[in-house]
């Protein structure tokens, strides 16, 4: 992360927008003739755009979720669902317009690059428009490229896949994903391989009002491992902007496949986003999952553990700061006798934010040796903030070992007295304080994405206590 | 009602038709609860004819010490139109006027059973009071209110107990409400063992002032349906609430259990313990929730939830939850759900147990925490009621 110079603490480090360049833009409103011109921009083969159609119809049919945070604000008539920035796909540096470049390197990519990270597919507005894979990658077999080459190469494969983790009428997001679904990352890794660096994509929303509806399917084959990560920054706009995702992952038998977001929205997004993974026997699904921007972030990354063996892991980490509610968690679905899941959250709400824990723990029926804990702590900073933990847990097997606990706490004045005696200021020493409870999660980040993470919470600490 | 009446406390002469009146207001307002209620989402009441069960009530039966040092009435279909006292009135209306859904609006509009207990102020009752009613005939509605009101430094101990002829089918609603004033000590008890056919829906209420002590223990064992959804709220700062849930389901039996733990002043502390047993067929669903108010800084509470499948072809559902308003406090939760140990099993089976005695006795063993924290007398009751319970007396327990 570059410096960046006289930014205060409430106004946003990336809060910068350069004028849109976008070449094409459904407008507007979302009918039946803007998801077809989507699909047609696209060249999309019928089966997608008739998938496509339906999703549209079970979006309509669906009913805005009665719990969790408020979405009132949201005006599905005002968001443009499709917005083209560039032309052709670019596969060097060198190749892309010159404002977008500029926005890149103010968020850091050419130095993730040099840093010798993998393949970097990187969203500006809807369509992925730089696009690196490292030659080594292509070698081995793996494919990692945007969703719409996919359709277009290896429909064999999306066919196979896409939409079976969440179907388009899973729930109403899920289903406006579904519809108008546009960029994201597309990754098939054959059986065996090893990707051993973890594979990147930054998403980024510039046009103003526009919802960025991004489409991942990743898909590991039997004993493979992949770990991708998502990040993603957007600039200020004035009005509420909507990001609605689709994440579906197969891990095939005794596949791993590794998920890591930190999830920096802007301050006026709604991030509402449907994550699921599938694992089959003896393969492993884990969720790193950290919500530290958005105005409304609703999201539980779960996994559904159908083969024996398979292991589930959440880690969540939310920050909700002034007016931000993280609604967050992870849910974890046993259909298979010895299988085992943990979920550890941890969160931070600081002036009036709301970090609400919001979890399923299931375990099916008739099923052996199932063992699964939940762990929830939350800080709270601020007299006016708040936390909320609602672990659901459903148990219908009797040979289970189930576990959740909860804790909610704040700062120790205790340790606020002991840092300071040691010469630390008293906003020094609650950051030191909060960057030691989000430690255990801190640790299974990459490095540069530790960094980042504690920079941004350093960030968020400042003058936070008083 | 044999007993005497004492010293007039009516201050506002109401009846229970306001209270009634007030229910039938709120019901007007609300739908049945459905599947897209939170609240309701596990528990189908749609097949439901309430308004089918004919109402009717009994006289309650008491087993009460130290009479004429507390005053205690009571209010059922046969005792006529009678005056409750306001403290009483305005708990009943209050509660009528917030009905969080339409089953709690419908017991409110058709109360036909009660009463009310005053323990005067600085008065201490040390023997337990024990109420004990044993409802209509089938296919009848009671919808049963207890006022229960200690003044200041007072102390009492009342045990509340539901009961209905085996096999037969009615419905039950009750609400119970306990004012804790001041530096006072309540310890009561609501014990459910309806027939394994009826109907039980349980609006329990506890406001505790400064320095004031409840201990509630809620035993929830009969009912083919019951709901049970208390809410136990600090008023003062030091309020002490603890709470102790023993529940077991069999057969077809469902239980939803929800009990709120509310902090509204600074300095509070509540403890809850919900440990439940289930054999196959048997549900349960334990909603518990920590609140604390944005106001209640040093607030200290606990809630824990502990389920025992005793075979495959249960379910246990359990969120306890916390909605937590500001930021000196200390809350935690938790919860287990999990089988008998094997090997504590086989290691009594290798002394010479059976297979039933060793599962039984771990049984006990489970429940031995719960029934520790209740007060000996219902201790003594629970124990004799959780056997014949199938969960110990059906197939091969």
């Amino acid at each position: 992360m570059a410096d960046t110079p006289n930014v205060g603490i409430e106004d946003y480090r990336f809060g910068f927008n350069f004028p849109d360049s976008s070449v094409y833009t459904t407008g507007k409103g979302l009918s039946e003739e803007v998801v077809r011109q989507i699909s047609r921009q696209k060249e999309e083969p019928e089966w997608m755009l008739n998938y496509r159609l339906r999703a549209l119809e079970a979006f309509r049919r669906k009913a805005m979720p009665n719990w969790g945070a408020d979405l009132k604000a949201i005006n599905f008539d005002e968001i443009v669902y499709y917005a083209r920035p560039t032309d052709k796909q670019s596969r060097s540096w060198e190749e892309l317009p010159e404002s977008i470049r500029e926005t890149y390197d103010r968020i850091g990519i050419p130095e993730a690059e040099r840093k010798f990270l993998a393949g970097v597919g990187a969203q500006y507005d809807s369509e992925v428009v730089y696009h690196n894979l490292k030659k080594e990658l292509e070698a081995k077999g793996v494919i990692f490229s945007d969703p719409e080459s996919a359709v277009r190469e290896h429909p064999e494969i999306v066919r196979k896949y896409f939409g079976t983790v969440v179907p388009y009428g899973d729930n109403k997001f899920a289903a406006l994903n579904s519809a108008v679904w546009s960029g994201g990352s597309f990754i098939y890794v054959p059986k065996g391989v090893t990707v051993d660096i973890p594979l990147q994509a930054y998403f980024r929303i510039n046009l103003e009002n526009f919802g960025q509806f991004e489409r991942t399917l990743i898909i590991a084959d039997e004993g493979s491992f992949v770990h991708y990560i998502e990040g993603c920054t957007a600039p200020v706009y004035t009005t509420d902007s909507l990001h609605s995702a689709v994440v579906e992952i197969i891990a095939l038998p005794g596949a791993r496949v590794r998920y890591s977001t930190i999830q920096n929205w802007s301050t006026d997004v709604y991030n509402l986003v449907t994550k699921r993974a599938v694992a089959h026997e003896n393969a492993t699904v884990e969720w790193v999952d950290g919500n530290i921007g958005s105005k409304r972030t609703m999201k539980y990354p779960s996994v559904y553990l159908m083969g024996e063996g398979a292991h589930g892991e959440v880690l969540s980490i939310a920050f909700a700061g002034n007016g931000q509610e993280q609604d967050t968690g992870g849910k974890m679905v046993h259909m298979a006798s010895n299988t085992t899941s943990t979920i550890t959250s941890k969160s931070i709400s600081k002036a009036s934010g709301i970090a609400s824990y919001r979890g399923l723990l299931k375990v099916a029926p008739g099923l052996n040796n199932v063992k699964s804990r939940v762990v929830c702590d939350a800080l709270l900073l601020n007299d006016e903030s708040a936390t909320n933990t609602y672990p659901y847990m459903e148990i219908e097997s009797d040979d289970v070992s189930i576990e959740h606990e909860a804790r909610v706490s704040r700062i120790g004045e205790d340790q606020l007295f002991y840092l300071q005696s040691r010469g630390f200021d008293e906003d020094e020493a609650s950051g030191l304080i909060v960057n030691g409870f989000l430690d255990p999660l801190v640790k299974q980040l990459p490095m540069e994405y530790a960094v980042e993470l504690n920079r941004l919470i350093e960030l968020e600490m400042e003058g936070s206590v008083g | 009602m044999k007993h005497d009446r004492g010293n007039s406390l009516v201050q506002t002469p109401w009846s229970l038709s306001a209270v009634r009146k007030e229910g039938e207001r709120r019901f007007s307002e609300l739908e049945w609860p459905g599947p897209s209620d939170e609240m309701w989402r596990r528990t189908d009441v749609s097949g439901i004819d309430f308004e089918s069960f004919r109402p009717d009530s009994s006289a309650v039966q008491t087993d009460l010490p130290e009479r004429g040092k507390f005053e205690l009435e009571s209010f059922y279909t046969g005792s006529g139109e009678k005056n409750l006292s306001g403290d009483a009135v305005s708990t009943l209306i209050s509660h009528a006027a917030e009905s969080r859904d339409r089953v709690e609006a419908f017991h409110y509009s058709r109360i036909n059973n009660g009463f009310t207990l005053r323990i005067p102020s600085g008065v201490h009752i040390e023997e337990p009071m024990v109420l004990h009613f044993t409802g209509g005939d089938p296919g009848t509605h009671e919808a049963l209110f207890g006022h229960i009101l200690a003044e200041e430094n007072s102390s009492a101990r009342v045990y509340i107990i539901l009961e209905d002829a085996d096999g037969s089918e009615t419905l039950r609603t009750a609400g119970f409400h306990f004012e804790v004033g001041r530096g006072s000590s309540v310890k009561a008890a609501a014990i459910q063992d309806l027939s394994l056919k009826s109907k039980h829906f349980g609006f329990h209420s506890a406001a505790i002032d400064k320095d004031g002590q409840f201990t509630f223990s809620e035993i929830d064992l009969g009912a083919a349906l019951s709901v049970s959804a208390p809410v136990f709220s600090t008023l003062g700062e030091g309020a002490q609430v603890d709470i102790t849930g023993l529940y077991a389901a069999a057969g077809a039996q469902h239980k939803n259990l929800r009990p709120v733990q509310r902090h509204a002043e600074p300095y509070g502390s509540s403890n809850s313990l919900y440990k439940g047993a289930l054999l196959p067929g048997g549900r349960t669903i334990f909603q518990g929730l920590i609140r604390v108010e944005p106001g209640a800084i040093r607030t200290d509470a606990y809630l824990s939830n502990k389920n025992l499948l005793l075979e495959d072809g249960a379910r246990a559902d359990s969120i306890p939850s916390l909605q937590i308003l500001n930021n000196d406090v200390r809350c935690t939760h938790g919860s287990t759900t999990g089988k008998l140990n094997p090997e504590q099993v086989f290691y009594l089976q290798s002394r010479g147990f059976s297979s039933d005695e060793a599962k039984r006795m771990l049984l006990w063993s489970f429940y031995d925490d719960a029934l520790g924290k209740l007060p000996e007398l219902v201790a003594e009751s629970v124990r004799e009621r959780l056997l014949r319970h199938p969960i110990f007396s059906a197939g091969d327990g």
